[in-house]
């Protein structure tokens, strides 16, 4: 697999969000306007991106036994960093997003790619993986919003839109709506994703859109 | 095995370690900006009014329930109040934030909350920069809700006098002593009208002479020794009250009588001139056929709207004050010994024009028609009130309640 296809296969193929199903609680948190959405994917990248560099760069010192208390310092640090500065420079976003600031610690799609990607992968490669995962993350993200915002509040980035501000779905702002537009994305991409994917029958792990970045040797090895 | 075990807690406490140095270098650049951005968000509003100011400080205290909150500048431009005013036209309190600087000027007034029928927040808001404790403009139209907001602002002073720990100037200090000396000195919005005034004939000693607007009297500053004086002097011509400049009544103190002396000096002539005005308009207006008819009674003890008192035949002649809309009425009521209102003239000062006196559709046979014959235990304020001129129909009243109760005083005493 190359670096342009580690990037590109987070966008759809792989997208962590809506795909691997990781990362829901910030997606239904947040997306409720388009703003805090862009904000969190900004800070959700940067993490991602930093921290599958350095757990990358680190992979080799780093000794398996205590290898996810690392990860989640280095994680927590570099989302430490991206708070603080967003406090700094960007206080708007910084109250918008609130709790979920800091729970990108605890996010399992950086979490993820630390342990499934860039504890065994180049550093290159790392952050094209980290990369394409951040865009994924994003598209969902400012696709459920863009929904979310404009139906549910008749508006765009804050701006109101003639017309549809008169006729709002107030649900969709809320967290019911949120599962709904959730549930509805996962729908079509699955549709969308489901003429390439192999018959039920043969699904196993190679059916599995994270067969290629998880090492199953491993886990078979254990079970012996 | 314990070769592992040791490095594991080598690799995790150094990234700790590193992490720690990496957290700590990107607080120390965004700590003091968020500090920054904190403050501002929670003083936003109260920058407005102090744009230099840096940090704001609460100031706690017993205020008065409209002034919510007191911020100190702790960089020292001055303090900001929340305050807030009713106004009889909505139900909504006026809301305002004041910055006051530490002379004592407003810096800025903005009006948050504003309910009111007219859209003339930004007048109020225009009116009030670069004034100090004593406010005299209106905003036409909407009086009342200007009388609010300075209601509120002047209980904003009384706290900024009380907690800002900043020495008042002698012009301030003066200007408190205004409403302790001539509580009657008003105009038509509640403020205190003086004017300062110049005296060829004043004695050295008397460094400044203020006339109230009414001319009811007159407050001079006078030199005694290494003391300031502030004295009030009534429209009688008589030195009623002796005041420091820090406001301690010395009236009783018999070391003082040379500076009243020398106050009483300084407008001698005037009150003559004055008494003649009046003696001469009562003839004008019939109260008196000639000018020897009025006998002058001293009505000196106090400080009144009561400017004059003559004894004429039927009874006691009252002259008083008061600033009506059109600018200062002029009254004269003639009590006899039962208390009958025999007479009631409508007296103008020279310098006004009659026609200003009353609004044009208020004629003083009106009043003349509501009290001639009354007593003075009947008259109300429904006999006073004339629809229609509600700012004299107050004058008239103060008029007269200062009036009631001189010839309480007077009554049975003058023969």
């Amino acid at each position: 697999m190359n670096n342009t296809q580690t990037l590109l296969k987070g966008i759809i193929k792989e997208n962590p969000v809506l795909v691997l199903l990781l990362g829901t609680c910030p997606t239904l948190a947040v997306t409720s306007d388009v703003k805090s959405a862009v904000g969190m994917a900004a800070a959700a990248a940067i993490v991602l991106i930093l921290s599958n560099l350095a757990i990358s760069l680190l992979r080799n010192i780093i000794p398996d036994k205590v290898r996810i208390p690392c990860y989640i310092v280095v994680i927590a640090g570099f989302v430490t960093v991206v708070e603080m500065l967003m406090h700094a420079f960007f206080p708007e976003i910084y109250s918008a997003l609130g709790i979920f600031l800091s729970l990108i610690v605890v996010n399992c799609i950086i979490l993820g790619r630390a342990e499934m990607f860039a504890s065994k992968n180049g550093v290159v490669a790392s952050i094209m993986d980290g990369i394409g995962m951040a865009i994924g993350f994003a598209i969902a993200l400012v696709a459920m919003a863009t929904i979310r915002e404009v139906f549910g509040a008749g508006a765009f980035f804050g701006i109101e839109i003639p017309f549809l501000k008169d006729y709002t779905i107030p649900i969709l702002t809320s967290a019911p709506g949120g599962f709904f537009v959730f549930g509805l994305l996962i729908a079509i991409v699955n549709k969308f994703l489901s003429k390439k994917r192999k018959p039920k029958a043969e699904f196993g792990c190679e059916g599995c859109p994270s067969a290629n970045s998880c090492n199953k040797t491993d886990c078979e090895k254990e079970a012996e | 095995m314990k070769k592992d075990s040791l490095k594991s807690i080598i690799v995790l406490v150094s990234i700790c370690l590193v992490v720690g140095l990496l957290l700590s270098g990107v607080n120390s650049i965004t700590a003091p900006i968020i500090e920054k951005n904190d403050s501002a968000a929670a003083n936003g509003a109260y920058l407005v009014v102090l744009p230099n100011a840096t940090t704001f400080e609460d100031v706690i205290g017993d205020f008065p329930e409209t002034v919510l909150e007191m911020k100190k500048d702790a960089g020292g431009s001055g303090f900001a109040f929340k305050i807030q005013g009713s106004s009889s036209y909505s139900q909504s309190p006026l809301q305002m934030i004041l910055g006051i600087d530490n002379e004592g000027k407003i810096t800025k007034l903005v009006i948050t909350n504003y309910a009111e029928t007219k859209g003339n927040a930004a007048d109020f808001e225009a009116l009030f920069v670069g004034k100090d404790a004593t406010m005299t403009d209106v905003v036409a139209g909407v009086t009342y809700t200007t009388n609010a907001i300075k209601d509120a602002v002047k209980a904003a002073y009384d706290v900024f006098f009380e907690y800002a720990d900043i020495e008042k100037s002698d012009e301030q200090k003066l200007q408190e002593l205004y409403g302790v000396i001539m509580p009657n000195a008003t105009d038509k919005t509640g403020a205190f009208a003086f004017e300062a005034v110049e005296s060829d004939s004043a004695p050295a000693s008397v460094t400044g002479i203020y006339a109230s607007k009414l001319g009811i009297g007159y407050i001079m500053t006078v030199t005694s020794g290494d003391k300031t004086l502030v004295i009030g002097v009534n429209a009688y011509g008589k030195a009623y009250v002796v005041y420091d400049i820090d406001g301690n009544d010395l009236s009783a103190d018999a070391s003082y009588d040379a500076a009243k002396a020398d106050a009483e000096a300084a407008m001698a002539s005037i009150y003559e001139a004055n008494h003649d005005a009046i003696v001469a308009k009562m003839v004008t207006e019939g109260i008196i056929s000639s000018a020897a008819d009025a006998q002058k009674v001293d009505f000196s003890a106090v400080s009144s709207r009561v400017v004059a008192v003559y004894k004429v035949s039927g009874g006691l002649a009252y002259v008083a004050k008061a600033e009506g809309f059109g600018g200062l009425i002029t009254v004269c009521y003639v009590i006899n010994d039962a208390g009958e209102i025999v007479k009631y003239a409508t007296l103008a000062q020279t310098e006004v024009a009659y026609e200003n006196l009353y609004g044009t559709y208020i004629a003083e046979d009106e009043y003349a028609a509501n009290l001639t014959g009354k007593t003075v235990a009947d008259v109300t304020d429904d006999t006073l009130l004339i629809a229609g001129s509600t700012f004299t129909t107050n004058a008239t009243k103060l008029c007269w309640n200062d009036i009631k109760a001189a010839h309480e005083i007077l009554n049975g005493e003058v023969q």
